[in-house]
This record gives structure tokens, sequence and C-alpha cells, in this order.
């Protein structure tokens, strides 16, 4: 019944930050090859490129709704629990708190020759950290007020909805520009998930209400289930230290983890100068969990109003069972507490981005600038894009509008207004940098709160280092 | 130096000056060494139906009988309520519709069978009326500690001389009905 105190650890300070991988600026930004990850059908003003190892995309983003670490940590002199109090009433159980982390080790890209002219080649390899969860209303409740004050109140456990993952992707990706038009692109991904813990098709109730035979009537009814793959071996007795961990985690990052596929698609559609359409699925994949697994199930229903103690048996059969033992053993039989390490199966979240763009201003000539393939290319360009992700219990959705400006060879940005579940004053700023075929770029957004992140409920940051080969 | 090196070194002042001037201001992370929190649990522990019947089988039962029941109740060993159980408060509630008075005695126990509190109740005989009587029993923060030591609950219940006397075919129960309200703080440390 009593939710132990890690659990709650757990939800507060991982609710204090949450990250979104909605990659607004970096969508349809085709001064970055980074772009081409987050749309294969991206036409890059690149020959080719290989992004710096490991410094050539770093990207976090946390994102928590409804409530920042500003709300639970401002140094104001209120009661620290008053804070706890105050949000834990606030939070809704579909109020979600996430993280997402990728670093870039390797890409690389190149257009190809011959028989296969207008033709982009991708790969690499990057690592990815994404946690969500949704707030687990009914339970922090319980844990918060007890069940005394809730007497015939159903404590809801699907309100429990939390997945976590560690993973490295291996990618290859093939862009086709079919005519002047129209451009498209997959990439295959083979996903190597080090860590996974997936707990996201729970139900059941845990109710107190007034008892016929005795005060009350406690109902548990449960069917939870924990799942997890990679954890056991990293929390094995001989495991010692960090150095141990990390050990492990390496050799599971290249192909000794568990295996999964998985797709991206997109296209480009640009029917004048003056109009873009592009759209991108993401992450159409599956990973097949079956190395170190283990999974924790409680289903069962029981219903207790306490101990009867059968005076009849006194007379009857002449003395007294073990009360204790036999409900301590009923109620076992009732929830049979399995561990089981058959494989599962878990799905990344899917991703769709799409966009349309308007582009205008005068064009120029190639006596103007080096512009590196923007040749007939608008400088400006103004636009709408819609994110949505699928997850557990909801699609998460942005709608982004944007304006977009080439300042010449040097200097590319990109500004994006983003409404979504986390905030309504996201003001992104994107800069993508070229110097002798060296490509920096940095992405921010939220900069209303960038003085105070604290105050975010949402902020993401992208930055990387690429060398361009130039058309 | 050209044009692009000049905005190349700008837009890194820029970066730089972004980023540092980026931080997390006016929050205090120690206060987190101030949660608590304080749930009431609430639990029904004991209850019995003890039948004028069944206390009619003790032959000559006017002149008094008794009957004790002893079970365990390992509630407070575990490291959890142990840490955090404050305080305590137990509700006995005992409903008498046999026209006898009992004396009923419940007595908390520990592991090896020692006495830690012995709460007695008088329950008198029903009239026409059933005869309720409640008793709240209290563990404050003083006396937590005693109560973490239960294992065992004994119940002794003392059929007083008198009359009618029961037998197999008397009407009416003495019943029981027993709840615990738990007070936890669970804290930080």
């Amino acid at each position: 019944m009593l939710i132990s105190r890690w659990v709650l650890y757990l939800a507060f300070f991982t609710g204090t930050v949450s990250i979104a991988q909605n990659k607004q600026l970096l969508y349809n930004f085709t001064d970055i090859p980074q772009s081409i990850m987050v749309n294969p059908a991206a036409e890059l003003n690149a020959k080719a490129y290989f992004g710096i190892p490991a410094l050539s995309g770093i990207y976090v983003h946390a994102g928590s709704s409804n409530v920042s670490v500003y709300d639970l940590f401002l140094d104001d002199g209120v009661d620290f629990n008053t804070k706890v109090e105050n949000i834990i009433y606030r939070l809704g159980s579909n109020d979600v708190q996430r993280i997402n982390e990728q670093v870039e080790i390797l890409n690389i890209g190149f257009k190809l020759g011959g028989r296969f002219s207008n033709s982009f080649l991708s790969f690499g390899v990057y690592q990815e950290a994404d946690f969500f969860n949704y707030w687990p209303k009914d339970l922090s409740i319980l844990a918060y007020e007890g069940n005394s004050p809730n007497i015939g109140n159903p404590f809801r456990l699907d309100h429990l909805n939390v997945k976590g993952e560690l993973l490295t992707v291996f990618h290859v990706g093939f862009q086709k520009k079919i005519n002047d038009k129209f451009t498209y692109g997959f990439r295959a991904k083979i996903y190597s998930s080090m860590v996974d813990f997936t707990s996201t098709k729970n139900s059941g109730t845990f109710t107190t209400t007034l008892g016929e035979d005795n005060f009350y009537r406690h109902t548990l009814l449960s069917n939870v289930e924990v799942k997890t793959s990679g954890l056991t071996a990293l929390t094995a007795d001989d495991v010692d230290g960090t150095g141990d961990v990390l050990g492990i985690l390496r050799n599971r990052a290249l192909f000794g983890g568990n295996l999964g596929i998985g797709f991206d698609a997109g296209v480009t559609y640009t029917p004048n100068e003056n109009w873009t359409y592009t759209a991108s699925l993401l992450d159409l994949g599956v990973i097949f969990h079956s190395k170190d697994v283990e999974r924790y199930t409680l289903n069962g229903a029981y219903s207790l109003e306490g101990i009867e103690l059968p005076f009849d048996d006194i007379f009857t059969n002449g003395g007294i069972a073990d009360n204790w033992q036999d409900l301590v053993d009923e109620i076992e039989a009732a929830f049979p507490r399995d561990t089981l390490t058959s494989a599962y199966t878990t799905f990344r979240p899917i991703k769709l981005n799409t966009a349309a763009i308007y582009n205008f201003g005068r064009q120029r000539s190639a006596e103007d600038c080096s512009c590196m393939g923007n040749l007939g290319k608008k400088p400006n360009s103004i636009g709408m894009q819609l994110y949505l992700e699928n997850r557990p219990k909801s699609i998460e959705a942005a709608l982004t509008a944007f304006y977009y400006r080439r300042l010449g060879r040097a200097l590319n940005i990109k500004t994006t207004y983003t409404v979504d579940r986390f905030s309504k004053t996201n003001i992104g700023l994107g800069l993508s940098t070229h110097f002798a075929n060296f490509n920096f770029y940095l992405l921010a957004d939220n900069l209303i709160e960038y003085a105070n992140l604290a105050k975010a409920n949402n902020a993401s940051l992208q930055l990387g280092f690429n060398y361009i080969f130039p058309y | 130096m050209g044009v692009p090196s000049k905005i190349f070194s700008i837009i890194f002042l820029l970066v730089g000056v972004f980023l540092l001037g980026s931080c997390v201001r006016d929050v205090d992370f120690d206060q987190a060494e101030d949660f608590a929190i304080t749930p009431v649990v609430e639990v029904s522990i004991l209850y019995f139906d003890l039948k004028a019947a069944t206390v009619g089988k003790i032959p000559s039962n006017n002149a008094g009988g008794e009957i004790e029941e002893t079970t365990r109740l390992d509630m407070f060993s575990d490291p959890f309520v142990e840490e955090n159980l404050q305080e305590a408060q137990f509700t006995f509630e005992f409903t008498n519709t046999i026209p006898r008075n009992f004396s009923t005695t419940i007595i908390l126990l520990d592991e090896a069978g020692n006495e830690l509190r012995r709460i007695p109740i008088f329950v008198g005989a029903s009239s026409t009326q059933p005869n309720v009587v409640r008793t709240i029993v209290t563990f404050n923060e003083s006396e937590i500690d005693l109560l973490k030591q239960m294992e065992n609950i004994s119940i002794a219940l003392m059929l007083e001389p008198g009359n009618p006397e029961l037998d197999t075919n008397s009407p009416g129960d003495l019943l029981l009905k027993s709840s615990g309200k738990f007070f936890l703080n669970i804290d930080a440390d």
C-alpha cells in the first residue's frame, strides 16, 4: 500500500526537468547537415559532409508540463513541503516529465555519382537516452495523504506509466532527387538497446471502503507489470563501481545489446520557387528484448477486512489456526509476484514532422557570393511546422511558426515560435555558421526563460561541428 | 581579418554570452533535505462474531467462563514502518446483543509473548438495544517505540457470572470491529 520513498524521489526530481524531442529549429534548416536526421529528404547545401566525431551533434531536451524547477526550488522562504503540496495538487495524470538526449558519434554523408547521381547517401552512429513519465497522480496522492482521507475513492494504478531507454542507433540513409520538384529519402536503423524499462500498460485500483464485518474493506485489483532489460547485469553483486557499469554498457553499445530495427522516411516537395512542403516520419521501429530480461508482475484481486478471530474453532476444532500466517499465505496466493525472463518487444516513439514554407526575397547571383549551393534559392523563408509524437497515453503535439534568413556565406539564422503543452511562449533561435568549410551550429529554444532556466517548463539545446564540402 | 572571420568572432562572442548568460537563478536545491510527507493510513485489524450459542457451549456458564485467543499481528516489524511510524490510534468497537456482561481485555504482546500493553474494556449486557462500546487507544510519539515491538495480539473474553444461562440455542452475538490509524512521517533522511 505504501509507496516507497525512492519512487517519490524519482517522481519529483525527474519531474523537475522535461525535454521534448521536437527539433523545430533543426527541421528544414538545411544548412546544417544534421537536418537530414529529422528529414531523410532534406536537401542539404553540401556535396558531402562529415561530422567532427562526437562533436557533430549534441542534443539535450527536458520538459515538464505544469511545473518547473523554479516552482519547487525557488529560494523564497516558503516551506519546501508547502511547494511539494502545491505541485501534488496541481499536476494531473496526463502531465508529463521527459528527458531526451542524443550524441552523434559519427555522421557522414555524400552525394553519389554515376547512375546514382541526384542521390545522397548518409550514415552514422548516435547514442540516445529517452525518459518519458506520466505523473502518477493517484499514487502521489496516496503517498502524500494516505488512504485515511480517501475512504471510498479508488486509487488508479494505470497512472503508473513510465518508460526509459538508453540505446545506440546505427543508421544509413538514402535520398533521391527525382526532379526539380520532388525529393524522397529514407533511413534504415539498427537499435542496440543498452538499458530499457517499460511500465506502460497497467490497470487496477486500490480502494478502501466501509466494511461489513469490520470498519473498512481494502480492495486491491492489480494488473501491473514492469519490464526491464539490461538492468540486472548492471546491478549484479560482482559489478563494482562506475567503471564496471561503463564497461558493460560499452560492450552493449556496439551490437551487444538487445537489437531492433527501425525506419525513417521523408519527402520534400517544391512545386515552385516560392513554396516548399516537407514531411518526415521518424523511428518507425521496434526493439526485441531477449537478453538480460527481468519482468516483474503484480496481478491479482483481493479484498480484506482484517483478520477474523474464529472463536467457534475453539470448540469445534479444539484450537485456533494461525490466522496471520493464513492471511499472509492467502494474499501471496492472490498476488503471485512473478519475475519472468521471457522476451518482450517495445516500440520506439514515432515522430511526424510536416512543414509548409514560403520562400521570398531577391535571389542571389553567383557574383554576389559563393553561397554554397544556395544559387537560385531565395534568402528568406517563413512557414509553419507541425510535430506529432506518439506516446503511450497521448499524442504529443507542437505547432511552430518560423522565420529563416540566409545572411550570406557565413551565417544563417532561424527563429521559431512554438506552442505545445509545455509552453505558449517558446521562442527559439538557431545559428548556423560556415567558415573555411567548417560548420558550427547552435540551436536553443525557450529563450525567454533562458536567463533563468529554472523557470522553464521546457528547454532544448543542440550544437555541433561539421566539415562541409560545398558545391 | 576578413569580413567572414569578423562575423565568426562576433558569433562566437554571442554564443559565449548566450551560454554564460543562461543560468539557474534564485533556487536552492538544499531545500530537498526538508522533504517530508505525512500520510495517514487506516486499516482494518481484528474482527470477530462470537455467537451466544457458542458461549452456551461452556458448561454452567451462569458461574462465568473465559475464552482467549492470540494471533500474530506482525504489522510493525517492517523496516519502513519501523522507521516512519510516528503515532498510532486504535479503535476497538464491541457490539453486544447478549444479555450478559463481558469483561474483555486486549493484550499487545511482543515476539516472546511479553505483555506490552493491557487494554481492559467492560462490555455490559444488552437489554433491548445492542450495547455498543467504543474504545480509542492512542500511542503518541513517546509511546510508539513500545508499539513497534508488538508482534502478537491477544483477546481475552471473560463472561461474568450471571443470568440467563446461555445454551446452544441462545440468540445474540458479541461483535468486535477494530482498526488502526497510523500517522507516518516520511522524510529525506
